[in-house]
């Protein structure tokens, strides 16, 4: 782990793009968590002394929106919800899909085919709709988005831990923990599961834009967080309804829903430039 | 038809018949139903509708009746619309979203073949860097948050371009489409530097090199074939998404086509349409992985079906 940590640096250090996309993704989730503490105007109150759809002023750094909220603590707080969804959103995905891919590719042979058949089936699917759906028919629930993200995004995981599991079932240690008589549950879960950290946690990188970027797809279709809670993606949404009006009311959300998506999407690649074997160069 | 294809095509129905069944729950399972409406029907004039759809037989009994119905290659009729079958529906909105999805794809595929390319060529250099952290932001700007930037930008700041709206004219597409296509340009253009960046450096472009053939007919001829494989290989996913963003798409700019369709009936429980149009998204998608599979074996000896 040390050495993994190590090479974590390196990677960062040897790609100043990265180290750039990480500082920046810190700035913005440092600014998301504090930010707020440091105006006076909550997220859901409305300035009445003001003007609704207001451009930025000294008094609101980016405005109002169009019922008079002060747009810079809505963009951090819809910004708090936003990174939150993403991070528990690739948790959910990755829990399910490690699990289902290390016993896939432990135990291997029919189950093993049964299983993948399975992704393969669920792959096929258009799943986007049958959340639209899902959202449309049983209207709007955070805890619901958190499912139905985390249930899609599994698939990949799947795959990609049931390759790597294969391959490490012939590695000699695991030989070893079966010939002295290691229950097959614990040499996943013991010897299996901690040699998956490293390709996990690059695709988690990856996966952590995905999922911001379907929550707020599903924020944006008005099926995600409910007024007077938000995301970005509503943001974007409230935003792009009077952008003639106000449009700092689109472009500040957008920024931020953007630089992060960016600077998750470049650190994502260069880890896994360093830390993925099979994707070299 | 070859027995590989005719087993490929039986396999696409278990996907098939789960995204019906699972729809079918999923809309039955929801509170609500196509004839709540705010002014309440008088009750025998309700369960004479309901009758007349089937809403008061028991549930299995209505999805073997809708399977049935769909083994004739009938959708049925829409629950909103009483005078007009889910067919005449998706017939009226398909030929706009197929065009739209279509230029799209075919932009996406064209201009991110030609980025890619041109940032291989000349890698890690300026062009390449910028090339790639175009796409790389390409692939971080969803297109619902694209769309409206280009409409404040496009329309309504230098008012170059319409908003929105249909009514025949092709500037009126030009901004949905570059807004369907610009992740699927970006992720295309990915794809390509990589796969050609990988075969440049084989031993038979080193041949064909040594033997003195000029660029242009090192890459026409002997890298672009291996290079198309990966991107042939998108072309499903990026089906899929394509598919997927026109719904968004279609809302923004206001196109009647049916990813607009798909959210009404959705919210009107209109049953009828909405399982019509996931049966023909679904249907849509997995012909399409089937063709690039077909494409891909045609292009690469060593891949069977």
């Amino acid at each position: 782990m040390n050495r993994r940590a190590h090479s974590v640096a390196d990677a960062l250090r040897q790609r100043p793009v990265a180290l750039a996309a990480a500082v920046a993704l810190l700035a913005i989730t440092l600014l998301c968590i504090a930010g707020p503490w440091f105006v006076d105007w909550r997220f859901d109150a409305i300035d009445f002394d003001g003007t609704w759809s207001a451009p930025p002023s000294a008094m609101h750094w980016f405005g109002t929106d169009s019922l008079g909220r002060d747009l810079y603590v809505r963009t951090l707080v819809g910004g708090r919800i936003s990174l939150a969804v993403g991070l528990v959103g690739t948790l959910v995905s990755l829990l399910i899909g490690v699990a289902y891919g290390a016993v896939a590719g432990y135990v291997g042979g029919r189950v093993d085919a049964l299983m993948m058949r399975a992704v393969d089936v669920l792959y096929a699917l258009p799943f986007l709709f049958l959340v639209i759906l899902l959202m449309l028919l049983f209207g709007r629930h955070l805890l619901l988005v958190f499912v139905a993200i985390g249930a899609i995004n599994w698939l990949d995981m799947a795959r990609i831990v049931r390759g790597e599991t294969r391959a490490l079932k012939a590695r000699d240690f695991v030989s070893a923990a079966i010939v002295s008589g290691v229950s097959p549950s614990r040499i996943v879960a013991h010897h299996i599961v901690p040699n998956l950290l490293g390709v996990v946690v690059v695709y988690a990188t990856l996966t952590v834009p995905q999922v911001i970027l379907m929550e707020a797809f599903l924020s944006f279709l008005g099926l995600g967080v409910q007024a007077p809670a938000t995301s970005w993606g509503a943001l974007v949404a409230d935003g792009a309804r009077d952008m003639e009006l106000a449009p700092a009311a689109l472009i500040f959300p957008a920024l931020f829903l953007g630089a992060s998506l960016l600077s998750l999407n470049l650190l994502g690649d260069a880890l896994r430039d360093a830390l993925d074997p099979r994707q070299h160069r | 038809m070859t027995p590989a294809l005719l087993r490929r095509l039986l396999q696409l129905l278990p996907t098939l018949l789960l995204l019906v069944t699972l729809t079918f729950l999923m809309l039955h399972a929801a509170p609500g139903g196509p004839f709540d409406d705010e002014r309440a029907l008088p009750a025998a004039t309700r369960a004479a509708i309901e009758a007349q759809y089937r809403l008061d037989q028991p549930l299995w009994q209505q999805y073997q009746h809708y399977i049935g119905q769909l083994l004739r290659g009938d959708l049925g009729p829409s629950y909103q619309y009483p005078d007009r079958s889910v067919a005449d529906l998706i017939g009226a909105g398909l030929p706009l979203s197929a065009l739209l999805g279509g230029l799209a794809m075919l932009l996406a595929l064209v201009c991110g073949l030609m980025l890619g390319a041109m940032a291989a060529l000349k890698p890690h250099g300026a062009r390449d860097h910028l090339l790639m952290l175009f796409a790389v932001t390409g692939l971080s700007i969803p297109n619902f948050v694209l769309a409206p930037l280009l409409i404040l930008l496009m329309a309504v700041t230098l008012q170059w371009l319409p908003a929105g709206g249909w009514s025949g004219d092709p500037s009126q597409l030009v901004l949905p489409v570059l807004a369907l296509a610009l992740p699927q340009i970006a992720t295309i253009a990915r794809l390509t530097r990589a796969a050609l960046l990988d075969v440049l450096q084989t031993p038979w472009i080193r041949t064909a090199r040594a033997k003195g053939l000029s660029e242009r007919q090192i890459i026409w001829r002997h890298a672009l074939r291996p290079v198309m494989l990966p991107v042939i290989s998108y072309l499903g996913p990026a089906a899929a998404g394509t598919l997927t963003g026109s719904v968004v798409i279609e809302q923004i700019f206001g196109l009647p086509g049916i990813g607009r369709y798909f959210v009404l009936a959705a919210m009107n429980r209109d049953y009828g349409v909405v399982l019509g149009v996931v049966l023909l998204y679904g249907v849509l998608i997995v012909v399409f992985n089937l063709l690039v599979d077909l494409l891909h074996a045609a292009l690469d000896p060593r891949v069977r079906l």
